[in-house]
């Protein structure tokens, strides 16, 4: 569980900065009026697929709360189309693990349909330690997108000093 | 209080579904034998309850007259109103407080004994669903599990974990499910007081606001039960998300009434008492905000 301002605050000041650095991150935006991230990653292996991923704050579970969509580019007639994918199975398009994912949620706002990870063990998942709460809650859920994004924190002036 | 569980309990809405003609034969192709052509259909449902789950009922009504073979009763289908598609995923009563804004004093007025309010809705359907839509690719099946999905969110809210609701047997789910479809009032409260907490361990309180104006938006705001040990009240809440319409340090009149199960209800009421009164069947009590004077002109 974290509260909602050290998770403003861990978003903006941990977060974003570890993002800026996963090498399939295309686009991101740090949205400050509603202390959320958007983020337009590649798929790590289909060239066709790009991940829409959003990071908002849960006041239900007082946790991140991570939300995504799926864009599939076709060419049609010689023109290049993005498309929205909800397939029935998404294990095919990501590393689901034990997470639960559930296409239902419409988003409070925007009221538009996503794929929401399932919130509720959070803590007992991330630990519950509030400093750097939020790396660690995407050095974990961010396997859902990369197998391999754990690798980012190998070389990471964090770790190096924590090493120290 | 009973009394008024059991009054929202037994709530209920007239319903006219109109179909959308694309979807109907010519007037020339209706099957022979068949009485004259069906533009909609009349029903009357639970407050408490979900749209969907009339999709089966409607659509078969409609289904001798339709241009397709009808492949799935769920899947491809949703409701409209006035051209809004319509978000299934909350109880009928709170989508209809909410997107028609009623204002229940001014209905009261406005509907006479000798006639009905009526909520007027499209059925539509097609291989790509409005945005704000469910896709509906399991049927019943799909709205059991995400209405158990709401109780979880409502009991970790309440009790700091979900682990209450998780440790249920199947069998427990299902009877859950079972009440609310066969409007078996009893079995769903001996069910439901296993996962709402007593009143002074209540942590938090599932509550959930609906809007239609300026734009369609739901908020759910972190609602603590206590507030330095007074009961936090529904205009301390309302005074905080919404200033400019409930300005509670202001002698002034606020612009917007709160409407839950169709009752206007008073803002300086605690939220806990409005919650054991009025919370709906997916364990939140949803409270739909409605402009003074947006109806009335």
């Amino acid at each position: 569980m974290i509260a909602e301002d050290i998770f403003q605050k861990q978003l903006e000041t941990e977060l974003v900065p570890i993002l800026r650095r996963w090498p399939l991150c295309r686009e991101l935006s740090l949205l400050k009026h509603n202390g959320s991230v958007v983020i337009l990653a590649r798929h790590p292996e289909l060239v066709d697929h790009t991940f829409q991923i959003l990071i908002q704050y849960s006041t239900i579970y007082q946790e991140p709360q991570l939300l995504f969509k799926i864009w599939e580019t076709r060419i049609v007639d010689q023109v290049e189309i993005q498309r929205l994918s909800f397939p029935g199975d998404v294990s095919t398009l990501v590393n689901t693990q034990d997470f639960t994912i559930r296409s239902d949620y419409i988003h409070n706002t925007g009221r538009d349909l996503w794929y929401s990870i399932h919130g509720c063990d959070t803590g007992e998942i991330v630990g519950y330690q509030e400093e750097s709460y939020l790396e660690r809650w995407c050095s974990i859920y961010f396997t859902i997108f990369d197998p391999g994004f754990s690798n980012l924190f190998i070389y990471s002036d964090h770790y190096v000093v924590s090493q120290d | 209080m009973s009394e008024i569980r059991d009054l929202t309990w037994f709530g209920s809405l007239n319903l006219t579904i109109s179909i959308d003609p694309e979807l109907l034969l010519a007037s020339s192709n209706v099957p022979q034998g068949s009485s004259a052509k069906l533009t909609s259909v009349s029903i009357r449902v639970p407050r408490e309850s979900y749209l969907v789950l009339y999709l089966p009922y409607i659509v078969g009504r409609f289904e001798p007259q339709l241009r397709n073979n009808v492949v799935d009763y769920y899947n491809g289908w949703w409701f409209e109103m006035e051209g809004v598609p319509i978000s299934w995923n909350y109880p009928i009563g709170a989508l209809f407080d909410s997107l028609t804004g009623l204002n229940p004093a001014i209905r009261s007025t406005q509907f006479c004994d000798n006639s009905l309010n009526v909520w007027n809705l499209t059925l539509r359907h097609g291989t790509h669903l409005p945005s704000s839509v469910i896709p509906l690719r399991a049927g019943s099946e799909q709205i059991r599990e995400m209405w158990m999905h709401q109780w979880k969110q409502a009991c970790f809210v309440m009790n700091g974990s979900s682990k209450l609701i998780m440790s249920f047997s199947k069998s427990d789910t299902l009877a859950f499910w079972d009440a609310i479809v066969r409007r078996d009032l009893g079995k769903f409260n001996l069910i439901r007081q296993r996962i709402v907490p007593e009143a002074s361990s209540m942590k938090s309180l599932p509550l959930r606001l609906h809007l239609s104006l300026p734009d369609i938006r739901l908020v759910e705001p972190v609602c603590n039960t206590y507030d330095n040990g007074k009961e936090t009240l529904l205009s301390d809440v309302l005074g905080q998300e919404f200033p400019e319409w409930f300005n509670i340090s202001s002698v002034s009149a606020s612009l917007a009434k709160a409407v839950a199960q169709g009752i206007d209800i008073p803002v300086e009421a605690p939220v806990l008492a409005l919650y054991l009164q009025l919370a709906s069947f997916d364990g939140f009590l949803h409270v739909s905000l409605c402009l003074e004077g947006q109806r009335e002109s």
